[in-house]
């Protein structure tokens, strides 16, 4: 919030943004464009936040709702949400906001909404989550930048080209004959929250903070190394 | 039947729970005893279901695919509940989870509280009156009441008993509740159960505990007499005998004395702390 | 009315069964009198109400109750008449008092000639 008060303060202050010719509205828009990307993880990392304040985990843990179907309750508006704002903030102005596609966009808010809460069941007050927090912040940044199908065929590309493992051209040469449709990231996406999901939500009650980024750190090791895949193979290339 | 095998649950690294067994019958009212830390509030989470065991299993003899939670009413001792919400607000907020009729809170009402104020208003003894109304309207056929009856005042803990003592009347449920002050229940409980460091040290009837439990008061005792305790009391020695069979021995039958709850729990517990 | 001693090793069921049985005979409950509902009873001295029926139940199978249905437990007509009734709770009240007196270190003629001696002043006075 106070974010608002002081971009514009800013643009007015910083003598060389008017020089080059950005507009306030775009000014703005790029603004909240970052915020908005920051948005997506820190909201799901704050998914049970307004439980925690008021003493409610317990009960809602101790409620006929299956833990799953609590935590889709929760994620939807959440994308909804950050969804439509996106959709404003496009029609505004600023390009590289909205996505490549529709697909992309959900798999981005997905994949970040999963990083968020994955990172907000460890725990707030320690410095590991906070690393982990803005670490992720930057994987999810830079992921949002590369189109979805290129990470894709890079990452089968390179499992295919190493020994001793199998041969996955053939999955590459499906992937073109198929044009890999665009809902189908948006189905491997979703499969990688369950991925990550599903073993984590054990990991969400009432244990300890300390005791919960043990439980984390053993879950979740094998897809969270999946997923940083992509990263370290775009830095490679 | 509530059947919970081989039950094993920890924090982390410190382990509470390891292979535990415990058998619940239907309509059993039981209480649950012993010093903190021993797993009493960490069995009541895993009945709830609050608790996911990291081994075995618990049983409520539902249809598989049912949540037992549905049946279930849980009073935790972190009186955890939306506290911003007001009384009424959370009794609409319950009966709609739970798909029954929200609460009339007149065990709140009873108890002087103000329905219009946020929970997190009221004090400790009004937030299980109001907590406790909630959580019975929803017909429970499992209740379970962790050590919250201590910071209550003595008159609203008896209206809390008329209550549940109501609830229990009209439907019969299983009863379980963690408390260390015996005076308040003992007349309640069917069955008590005590678990100490090596698990549970006495499982037994209320009737049976006292039948087979004596304080004698004699220097010296004959050692075919199993001694939980020995204590000196004011010059003379006691010495708390469990199981207690038959007199051996000649000691006058009013050095053999019958105790209450609350004194043989005392024994017990004192046998936890290394005292013997 | 009723109270039910914690120390005591004998059940609260059979307690409680004692007392009625003595208010009964001693005609403190008159015949056709309603006994207490589970729940009154249950909630007045803070025990299980399964423990109240039970003693109901009981009560009703010696004959000293019936219960109607829907309307509650009544004493039975006739009960306090039952002098095998009442001879075995005086049986039982006197071989307590004789227990209790020995335990004071007096021997059997003591114990009666200080019977005697209360007695007649107890009826004297009434």
């Amino acid at each position: 919030m106070t974010l608002m008060v002081v971009m514009p303060l800013v643009y007015l202050l910083d003598s060389s943004l008017y020089k080059t010719g950005v507009t306030f509205l775009e000014y703005m828009v790029g603004g909240f464009a970052l915020l908005w990307m920051i948005a997506v993880v820190y909201l799901a990392y704050n998914m049970f936040r307004p439980e925690e304040k008021d003493n409610a985990v317990e009960y809602v843990l101790s409620l006929p709702i299956a833990h799953w179907k609590l935590l889709i309750w929760k994620v939807l508006p959440r994308v909804g949400i950050l969804l439509a704002l996106n959709l404003l903030i496009s029609t505004l102005g600023s390009n590289n906001l909205w996505f490549y596609n529709l697909s992309g966009l959900l798999s981005f808010v997905v994949f970040a909404q999963v990083c968020g809460f994955t990172l907000g069941i460890v725990g707030r007050k320690s410095w590991v989550a906070r690393m982990m927090l803005f670490i992720m912040m930057i994987c999810v940044f830079i992921i949002s930048s590369i189109p979805p199908e290129l990470i894709w065929k890079d990452v089968v590309n390179s499992i295919s080209m190493m020994p001793y493992l199998p041969n996955l051209s053939p999955m590459l040469i499906w992937m073109d004959h198929v044009r890999f449709s665009q809902v189908s990231y948006v189905i491997v996406e979703f499969g990688f929250l369950l991925l990550i999901l599903l073993p984590l939500y054990r990991a969400w009650d009432l244990k300890q903070v300390r005791t919960r980024e043990l439980s984390f750190a053993k879950i979740a090791i094998v897809p969270l190394i999946v997923l940083a895949f992509p990263v370290v193979w775009l830095f490679s290339s | 039947m509530i059947r919970m095998s081989n039950l094993s649950f920890a924090y982390g690294e410190r382990e509470i729970l390891k292979d535990f067994n415990l058998e619940l019958n239907a309509g059993e009212t039981v209480m649950i005893t012993g010093p903190n830390g021993m797993g009493k509030s960490t069995i009541l989470r895993l009945l709830a279901g609050v608790l996911i065991p990291q081994s075995g299993e618990i049983d409520h003899g539902y249809p598989k695919g049912t949540d037992p939670r549905q049946k279930t009413a849980f009073l935790p001792d972190s009186l955890s509940f939306y506290r911003s919400m007001t009384p009424l607000e959370a009794a609409k907020f319950h009966a709609g989870i739970f798909g029954t009729e929200p609460s009339d809170l007149e065990l709140a009402k009873r108890a002087g509280v103000d329905l219009s104020r946020h929970i997190y208003e009221l004090s400790v003894g009004q937030r299980v009156l109001v907590q406790m109304a909630i959580i019975l309207s929803t017909e429970p056929e499992l209740i379970l009441i962790d050590e919250v009856l201590h910071s209550v005042d003595p008159y609203l803990r008896d209206i809390l008993f008329r209550e549940l003592i109501q609830v229990m009347e009209e439907k019969n449920p299983t009863v379980v509740m963690v408390n260390l002050n015996f005076h308040d229940i003992e007349h309640l409980a069917d069955r008590v159960i005590f678990l100490g460091r090596d698990g549970i040290r006495l499982d037994e009837s209320v009737d049976l505990l006292k039948a087979k439990t004596r304080r004698v008061v004699a220097e010296e005792i004959p050692p075919e007499y199993p001694v939980l305790l020995t204590e000196n009391v004011m010059g003379s020695r006691h010495h708390i005998v469990y199981p207690f069979d038959k007199k051996i021995g000649d000691i006058a039958d009013e050095n053999i004395r019958e105790m209450d709850l609350t004194e043989i729990m005392t024994a017990f517990m004192g046998g936890e702390y290394g005292v013997s | 009315m009723y109270s039910i001693d914690s120390r005591s090793a004998i059940p609260v069921y059979e307690q409680l069964k004692r007392q009625i049985v003595l208010s009964i005979v001693s005609g403190r409950l008159d015949e056709e009198e309603k006994l207490p509902s589970i729940r009154e009873l249950a909630a007045a001295l803070r025990i299980n109400p399964n423990t109240v029926a039970k003693t109901y139940r009981q009560l009703e199978t010696d004959g000293y109750v019936s219960s109607r249905k829907g309307l509650g437990v009544f004493i039975s007509a006739g009960v306090r008449e039952l002098q095998s009734n009442r001879i075995e709770i005086f049986e039982e009240l006197t071989d307590e008092y004789i227990s209790k007196a020995a335990g004071l270190g007096l021997n059997a003629d003591e114990i009666i000639k200080g019977l005697a001696g209360r007695l007649k002043g107890e009826i004297e006075h009434d």
